[in-house]
This record gives C-alpha cells, structure tokens and sequence, in this order.
C-alpha cells in the first residue's frame, strides 16, 4: 500500500528563511486529502519535497516504505500537477507523451475530458487562459491514472460552471479507480464536499492532521449577545470572534459532545455548526 | 519508468528546432563551405583557417564547440522544466543530458570527418575499408575529435549547473562573459589568434603526449570523467526553486 510518510522533514531556504519545521505527517492511502494553509504556510514547499523536486534540508519521505528521493521507481507513482507546470507540445501530443512516462494514461478518456471541458486538443498547450490551463493540468492528472494524484491548486481561474463540473469528475474518477489525491487550495468552501482527510499547515508546522468529520467535530459556532457569549465561553477555548453591533459570534474550540446545551438555552446563545472555511481561516490565524 | 536514452533522445527532440537550425549553420555549413568552396572570409580567417596546416579543421571544431556550448547552455532550462513536469530524477536527468550531449557530439564528429574526407578529394573513390580504416585515419579522427566534443561538453555541463546555482546578477554577468569572447573575436577579426592559440595547446599535448593520440583520448576523456563528476554534485543540488528565482 503507498502509505506516504513524512518524517522530520525541515526546509530552509537560504540560511534564515524556515519555510518547513520538523514536519511529521502521514498520509493513508486511497483518499481524498487537502491541503490547506495561508499562503507562504508552507504547502507547495511540502509537495516539492514529497515529489523531490526540491530536497529537503532535513528528514525524509517514504511512499510504502521507500524513499522517494532520487527514487525513479516511487516517483513513476506520483503524479504532480503544479500551478506553473507547462508542456512544449499541442495537447495531444502532451497525451501521447504522457503515455510514454505513465504507462496507464488513458488517451481516450482524456479526449473525451477535453471534448466535455470543450478544450481544443490541437491548440498549444502553451496558448491557452489560465482556467483553461488549469482544466487542462486537471485532465491529464485524471486520465494519468497514477496511483498518486498530488493537484497544486486544480481550479486557479477557472469559471464556476466548469469548477463544479471539475470537482464532480475528480469524485467520479476516484470512485472507479481509488487513489490517493492530494489537493492543495485556498478554495477550501469549494473543496470542503470533495476531500476526506484535511492537514492544515501553518508557519511550516502541521497544526491539524485528521478526517474532516473529526476536525469539524472538534469546533462549534456560537452567537448570541456579546455578554451572554463571553460569559458562555469562560474557562472555554474559543477562536474567530466576530462583533456586528451588540452581537457576537465565535468558534469554540471544544468537542461538539462537549457542548453546554442548557447553559446556552440559558443565555439565549444559538449553538451552530462550524464550516470548514471559517475553521481553517481561525487555525491559521496568526 | 522511461530510461536514460529515451529521455535523451526526448531532449533532442524538445529542442530540436534550433538544435537543427544551428547544426546547420554551425557545423554542416561551414565545413563545407571551408573545405569544398575553399572561401575565405576575410584575409585574417584566410591565412588562420587555409594557410596554416589543419586550419580547416580548427576552425570547424572551434564552431563545433561553440555550437555544443549553446545548446548546453540554451536547452538547460527548457530541460529542467521536462524533468519537472515528468517527474524525472536528477540522476536520470543529468544521465540523459549527457547522452544528449553525447549523442550530438558522435554526429558532430562524423558529420565533420565525413565531409572533410570526401570534400578534400572529390575525385577519389573510396572503398569503405579504405574509408574507414584506410590512410586518412578516419576512425581514430572521429574518436579523437569525439573525445574532445565529450569534453567540452561536459565542462559546459559543469559551467551551465554552476550558473544555475549562482542568484546574484553582478557574478552572472561575469560568468557569461568568457564564453561569448569568442564571439568578440570574430566580430573583432582576430579569430585567426584563437585557432591559433588551440592549434599551439593541440600541439603542445601532442609533443608531450608523444604523438600518441590515443594517449590523448583517454586524458580528455578522465578530464570529461572529472567535470561529468562535478557537474552531478551541482545538478544533485539543484531544485527547482534554484532555476526559477
């Protein structure tokens, strides 16, 4: 199984610039993950290393066992799909490319990807808009049928008929051939009903590494009038805090099971649950 | 998993429009223009390239060279982003540039002996022993001139991976400059000093080597062992973020 292992992977840049910090993580085969964190969190440096594009100062990353550095043999496994990746070639001559690197690139369900997405396959691959591109990027990634999908921001610039459309393919080829993809974004909203597992990084440290569920079970809003929500949160973890006039909203850090039902019917204080968006957006707060 | 000399022959093949365009100018065109028209640019190409003896040759190895070193140059970059989008290995890399490199320079070496043979005696007939094994040493020419394509190749290797790990503008600035003197020279129209200062180097090695060519094959070829050497320790360094920022 490509159980993908992080252990104490540091990156420094230069001498001072720390843009990854003993990063220990480990990534369970066939499923969806995100990857989500500010920008400069970390995230593309992490996928550079995981796909040796770039070497880490410290620490190593396993794919079943086996180093992935210098390791052509894990690495025909992985495919990478960055947000400034560009191939020389006419489109379906970059499908039969890829046919020669990944062996199980299926050309006809990426023609039939282009046809749908309405890309023109005999168009320069390098004279295209960026949602285009990133549809593009998206196609060859699915028709790949690497074992590992790791997408760099899949959906940059691209128009919210197509997005969805997207989103609804990536689910679709993942339920017929499992794999494990890992998606790294800012649209976590969009994202949010697509990913199974989630790792927020934040400043280079992984801060949150568990399923969805879990993490959103592990959050709840409140609102309510300012001095009846401070006095709910007292002794409590909270986070995000909101005032719109004399009233208040926060993320309470605490296990949905632990809530105080009755204490909050008391103070007249809606109880709610979290998105995911406004959960990552407060974890990454500095 | 795409081997080494697939993904060479893939570079050529990414870079094949220039790479045909300046193996045309470079080195078909030249050699054949010096050796079948016997053309002369101007009085200082003609008393370097056609009085001194083995000017000729000179003249079209040091375009040769130049021709290897651009593409060395040029095609680094545009290669780095193959790897990148291919997921290929450094050590695969720079395997496959390599053979690339080594590839081109064989067909340099061939291409350049095969038309100062025939070209130098239109009106003899060859048989192909005596082609290849007869009087004019045509497989110890190609090996030799070979060997020292190999060579330069590899130090432009060497010089384009440390280039590309320099990020401060002042110091590859500097570092382009030496190359391109030759170009100077042409233009300047002392090109017949720089044949002439390698035909002395050539010279040299060959008195101290005894005459031996073969002796200085394998002294170009350790040399080419050496900077392929060096030249991986960069590449073995090198991330994508270097390239790019």
């Amino acid at each position: 199984m490509n159980i993908i292992k992080i252990k104490d992977i540091t990156k420094i840049y230069g001498k001072k610039t720390k843009a990854l910090d003993n990063v220990n993580l480990t990534i369970e085969p066939n499923k969806i993950h995100g990857l989500l964190g500010r920008n400069g969190a970390g995230k593309t440096t992490l996928l550079n290393i995981m796909t040796n594009k770039i070497l880490p100062t410290n620490g190593d990353v396993t794919i079943g066992g086996e180093t992935v550095i210098e390791n052509d043999k894990v690495l025909s496994k992985i495919l990478y799909i960055m947000v400034d990746s560009t191939f020389p070639w006419k489109i379906h001559k970059v499908f039969r490319r890829m046919s020669e690197f990944y062996p199980e690139f299926d050309i006809e369900y990426a023609n039939s990807l282009a046809e749908k997405f309405e890309i023109n396959i005999s168009k320069d691959s390098k004279g295209m808009s960026t949602g285009e591109a990133s549809i593009f990027r998206a196609i060859v990634a699915l028709a790949s049928n690497a074992e590992i999908l790791l997408l760099d921001e899949p959906v940059l610039g691209v128009d919210p008929n197509h997005r969805e459309m997207l989103y609804k393919e990536i689910i679709k080829n993942y339920s017929e051939k499992p794999k494990t993809i890992i998606i790294s974004t800012h649209l976590i909203k969009e994202v949010a009903t697509v990913i199974e597992e989630v790792t927020i990084i934040k400043n280079g440290e992984i801060i949150r590494n568990q399923s969805v569920d879990t993490l959103l079970a592990s959050a709840y809003a409140i609102s309510g009038r300012a001095e009846d929500v401070d006095e709910y949160l007292t002794n409590r973890k909270y986070t995000s805090i909101e005032v719109i006039g004399e009233s208040k909203t926060v993320i309470v850090l605490e296990d949905v099971k632990d809530k105080d039902v009755k204490l909050a019917s008391k103070l007249s204080i809606q109880i709610g649950d979290v998105e995911l968006q406004k959960l990552c957006m407060s974890l990454t707060e500095n | 998993m795409r081997n080494s000399f697939k993904i060479a022959i893939d570079i050529l093949y990414l870079n094949r429009a220039w790479t045909l365009i300046g193996y045309f100018f470079l080195v078909i065109s030249p050699m054949v223009a010096l050796v079948y028209l016997d053309m002369g640019v101007s009085n200082a190409y003609r008393d370097a390239v056609f009085v001194v003896e083995g000017g000729k040759e000179y003249f079209a190895e040091v375009l040769s060279i130049w021709f290897l070193l651009l593409f060395t140059f040029f095609s680094f970059g545009t290669n780095i982003d193959f790897m990148r989008v291919f997921n290929v290995t450094r050590k695969k890399f720079f395997a496959s540039y390599m053979i690339s490199l080594g590839i081109l320079s064989l067909l340099i070496a061939l291409t350049q002996k095969i038309i100062n043979t025939v070209f130098a005696s239109p009106n003899f007939v060859y048989s192909m022993y005596e082609f290849i094994y007869g009087d004019y040493f045509f497989v110890t020419s190609v090996v030799w001139l070979f060997s020292l394509l190999v060579l330069a190749s590899s130090l432009f290797c060497l010089y384009t991976s440390i280039f590309s790990g320099v990020k401060d503008p002042i110091v590859r600035l500097f570092m382009v400059v030496p190359p391109f003197l030759p170009l100077v020279l042409i233009f300047s129209g002392d090109f017949s000093s720089v044949i002439l200062f390698i035909m002395q180097v050539r010279t040299f090695s060959e008195n101290r080597l005894a005459g031996n060519p073969y002796l200085m094959v394998s002294l170009f070829l350790i040399s080419a062992t050496i900077c392929l050497f060096a030249s991986h320790s960069f590449v073995k360094k090198l991330s994508i973020d270097i390239w790019q920022h």
